[in-house]
């Protein structure tokens, strides 16, 4: 399969302090890959990265053919209509209804027509089970629901890459089960490459075609999760350890 | 203190820069407003309506007040029927437009920072920038030209307002007729002057917005830096008041 994402030698650092240290990853089409880690080892800043919200202090990044990091705000934009990022927070509009969030990408930025929009964006809603509340404010929403909103924003623009930022971080198992489902289920039946960057080893487990082990700036461990789960390599060991206890 | 000094001087001109940037992106961006009217007249009523009861109030105060003081001070010289043009001219001149600045960056100037630093740090700015969508245009456009357009209006509001005010405590303070306090008024008080005013709450309504959205999209660091993008809106905005304030008022007498 061809890569997708492709990341070489890539270093970001905030005043003074290193968060990635000579990262390379590559990602391939249809994949869903994992990144585990612990809290504030720049997990969100590599996504964040990936699609050009942050600019690295070196190294390249590349999304298909188009590196990320040359290209100018005007060029990652056209970029950006193919790629979708499910915030850790759910990042919806306070003053938009949950319909209006799910269709400002398709208004604001593919621009597709009014009757082709609302078809779309109820459709997505009720993927996620949230058919009725388009209505609603964000304020008037559970966590769990703001997630799912968030989850069909992404989905009514159909990305071939969804980078998904703690998907189940906050939910409850049922509810985290759901997303987790539906996240297999757009590999399934659309081919929708994923990055998901997660805590939850029963998640990574579940979802990932290969696990990543962010440590200290860099990947100590990349492999399948049989693999993750047979290795002795001492970080992520120290890492399911935790987790089990 | 010289590693200070230069290093503020830095931030000034960085600051300075941003805010220009984001005025002149605004300009440019302005066509694109046709795609937003409804977030426009959103932020017009909020930038606009909503500041016209504050705005009344306060500058009914500020007529009283200087009718107040100017009337008895006038008295001494047993000219006090010359205070409607006192009035007139410091209100529509200086004060109806910088004191409506000044109410208009404390209400809607905070609001914005704080509303934009919000969306900054619960990432919806993030979000937007995701989907390919400018926040300058979506945010920041509809609410820098709801500050430019509204003041203009509010400066008039004011203008009346305050000369009003002067003409109550003229008549039962000072003792003098309505009718001579509004022909000495009308009498100094020309178009030209109006239009002055209102040109210059026009070009400070587009610095508060410049400003404050400025502020509130590089804020930074939760909830305590929104709180700190609120204050840096408000006293730049006041400082870009008052200086603006002064290099008009000699471009304007320059040209007199």
């Amino acid at each position: 399969m061809n890569p997708l994402i492709r990341v070489k030698d890539l270093h970001v650092q905030f005043n003074g302090t290193r968060v990635l240290d000579g990262l390379d990853m590559e990602v391939c089409e249809g994949e869903i890959f994992v990144i585990l880690g612990p809290s504030g080892v720049g997990k969100s800043v590599l996504l964040k990265n990936l699609i050009g919200l942050l600019r690295p202090s070196s190294g390249r990044i590349f999304l298909g053919d188009a590196e990320v990091s040359a290209l100018s705000e005007q060029d990652l934009n056209v970029l950006r209509e193919n790629v979708g990022m499910v915030f850790q927070g759910s990042a919806l509009l306070n003053s938009l209804s949950v319909l209006d969030n799910v269709a400002l990408p398709l208004r604001e930025r593919h621009k597709l027509a009014e009757e082709e929009i609302i078809p779309r964006c109820r459709q997505k809603l009720a993927l996620v089970g949230l058919q009725d509340a388009e209505e609603l404010l964000p304020a008037q929403l559970s966590g769990g629901m703001k997630k799912r909103v968030s989850i069909a924003r992404v989905l009514a623009i159909e990305p071939r890459l969804i980078l998904y930022d703690e998907p189940t971080v906050g939910l409850d198992p049922i509810l985290a089960e759901g997303v987790d489902g539906l996240i297999l289920e757009l590999k399934r039946t659309l081919g929708v490459t994923s990055l998901v960057v997660t805590h939850d080893l029963d998640s990574a487990f579940l979802l990932a075609d290969r696990i990543a082990m962010l440590h200290e700036g860099k990947f100590h461990f990349v492999g399948t999760p049989d693999q993750f789960r047979a290795t002795d390599n001492p970080i992520v060991r120290r890492f399911t350890q935790r987790g089990k206890k | 203190m010289l590693t200070l000094t230069g290093r503020f001087v830095l931030e000034l001109c960085a600051q300075t820069g941003d805010i220009l940037k984001l005025g002149g992106q605004s300009i440019s961006l302005l066509p694109k407003l046709r795609r937003h009217p409804k977030r426009f007249i959103e932020q017009l009523s909020f930038v606009g309506a909503e500041t016209v009861p504050i705005t009344i109030v306060l500058s009914f105060f500020v007529g009283m007040v200087l009718a107040l003081q100017s009337g008895y001070q006038l008295q001494k010289y047993g000219i006090e029927d010359k205070v409607g043009a006192l009035v007139g001219l410091s209100i529509v001149k200086e004060l109806g437009p910088v004191i409506t600045a000044i109410i208009l960056a404390a209400r809607a100037g905070a609001a914005m920072a704080t509303s934009l630093g919000t969306m900054v740090v619960s990432e919806e700015v993030d979000a937007l920038r995701s989907f390919g969508i400018n926040p300058v245009e979506f945010l920041a456009v509809p609410r820098v030209l709801a500050c430019f357009v509204a003041l203009p209006f509010l400066v008039i509001v004011a203008d009346a307002v305050g000369m009003s005010g002067g003409a109550i405590i003229s008549n039962s303070y000072i003792g003098i007729s309505f009718h001579t306090y509004w022909e000495n008024l009308y009498a100094n008080v020309n178009f030209k002057e109006i239009f002055n005013g209102i040109v210059k709450g026009a070009v400070f309504g587009f610095l508060i917005g410049a400003i404050s959205c400025r502020a509130g999209l590089a804020s930074f660091g939760g909830a305590e830096g929104v709180g700190r993008a609120t204050t840096r809106a408000v006293v730049t905005s006041l400082i870009a008041i008052l200086i603006t304030d002064y290099f008009i008022t000699r471009f304007l007498i320059y040209f007199d």
